[in-house]
């Protein structure tokens, strides 16, 4: 099992849960990336302020009821899935 | 010749086995006697379990002791693994008086686990369908190493009792960008504190990061931040009840947090860095929490 994932919707890194073996941590990417950010002068004032954008594709791994199987629970959204780190 | 202690009774008293020669004033009924818990369980009856649990792989043991119409007492065991987040289970025991139960962990546990468990009896054959519960017997907290059950400890809602504290190793955000952290599902937080570190690149720029706490839509908390980090260097910044006036001697910024903030879920903490820069690296959030399981929406 590997010890973090690295969210492929925003970048984030987090630790593996998976296995049962740490309490459970559901990521969730924020609802905006900085698309540009901000520009400053010299003395490090900023002439022109950060933009922002939706997240693509957001992965959010706490869970929702399952839609057609009630009882069960399921992951809110995949995302752009994961990818494993050492 | 006996020295001390009363008539006909030897000086070291009496031993546990030997009969007693004064009768004692009290007499048992050792026959006909009623159950000693009122719980009856009819055919169509089955015990409910309702779990919500904070990490996966927990091996629950529901043992039971029960009184069959034929007289006779029984026991048995019921094992059981919750999926992480709200689960639903049951079993049979057909009609009995159950006397009581006994509920623990059988695995190692990690710290931090938690399992809030519910029993009951409900006559829903099939757990897809809305469960009807008809009586609930006993609910509360199950943690490592301890056991709990009914008759005994008495029944703690899921807001009851101290709470488990945990220390949490968040989200390391994407390069210039800002972190966020989510309550998961089923849980109420009382945030205690919260450590962050941001390593700025050589852009100049005078980064000014605040904390927000929202509830996944409306933003109800700000921290104001008047102290700017400048470029090519690594600050701390810790939650503090006091506002911080001036730049630290240190490299430690406090910022101001409302004190023992109580969460639930989908509410966020984020950060909100004026003139964050592309180059700039957020580290991982380390925040210290009291948990407890919630049905919230």
């Amino acid at each position: 099992m590997a010890k973090f994932l690295k969210c492929n919707s925003c970048g984030g890194i987090y630790p593996d849960t998976r296995d049962g073996k740490a309490v459970a941590y559901f990521h969730a990417c924020p609802d905006q990336l900085i698309e540009t950010h901000a520009v400053c002068d010299a003395s490090g004032k900023a002439i022109t302020p950060a933009t922002f954008k939706p997240t693509p594709n957001p992965r959010n791994e706490n869970l929702m009821p399952h839609p057609d199987k009630p009882g069960e629970y399921v992951m809110i959204s995949e995302g752009s899935g994961v990818t494993e780190i050492a | 010749m006996a020295t001390g202690g009363a008539p006909l009774t030897p000086p070291s008293g009496p031993q546990p086995t030997a009969i007693q020669t004064t009768k004692p004033f009290v007499n048992f009924k050792p026959s006909d006697v009623p159950p000693s818990q009122f719980l009856y369980l009819q055919q169509n009856d089955n015990i409910l379990i309702k779990t919500i649990t904070n990490s996966s792989n927990q091996n629950l043991s529901l043992q039971y002791r029960f009184l069959t119409p034929q007289g006779e007492i029984k026991e048995g065991q019921f094992v059981f693994t919750p999926t992480v987040g709200p689960a639903t289970t049951s079993f049979t025991l057909g009609e009995c008086w159950l006397l009581s139960l006994g509920i623990q962990r059988l695995n190692a546990g990690t710290v931090g686990n938690w399992a809030h468990v519910q029993v009951g009896i409900t006559r829903t054959a099939a757990l897809g369908l809305p469960v009807i519960v008809h009586s609930m017997i006993w609910e509360g907290y199950i943690y490592n190493a301890t056991f709990n059950g009914w008759p005994g400890v008495p029944s703690k809602e899921a807001y009851d009792g101290a709470g488990m504290v945990r220390t949490i190793l968040g989200t390391t955000p994407g390069v210039g960008n800002e972190i966020s952290e989510t309550v998961p599902l089923n849980r109420r937080w009382t945030v205690q504190s919260i450590f962050l570190t941001l390593t700025t690149s050589a852009a100049v720029a005078n980064r000014t990061p605040a904390l927000t706490v929202d509830d996944g839509g409306f933003t109800f908390f700000v921290s104001p931040n008047p102290i700017a980090q400048p470029a090519s260097t690594a600050s701390f910044y810790s939650t503090s009840q006091v506002q911080q006036g001036a730049a630290s001697l240190n490299t430690t910024t406090a910022l101001l947090f409302p004190l023992n903030l109580q969460l639930k879920a989908s509410y966020r903490i984020r950060t909100s860095t004026t003139n964050l820069q592309a180059g700039d690296q957020w580290s991982a959030p380390v925040y210290t929490v009291v948990e407890w399981a919630s049905s919230e929406a």
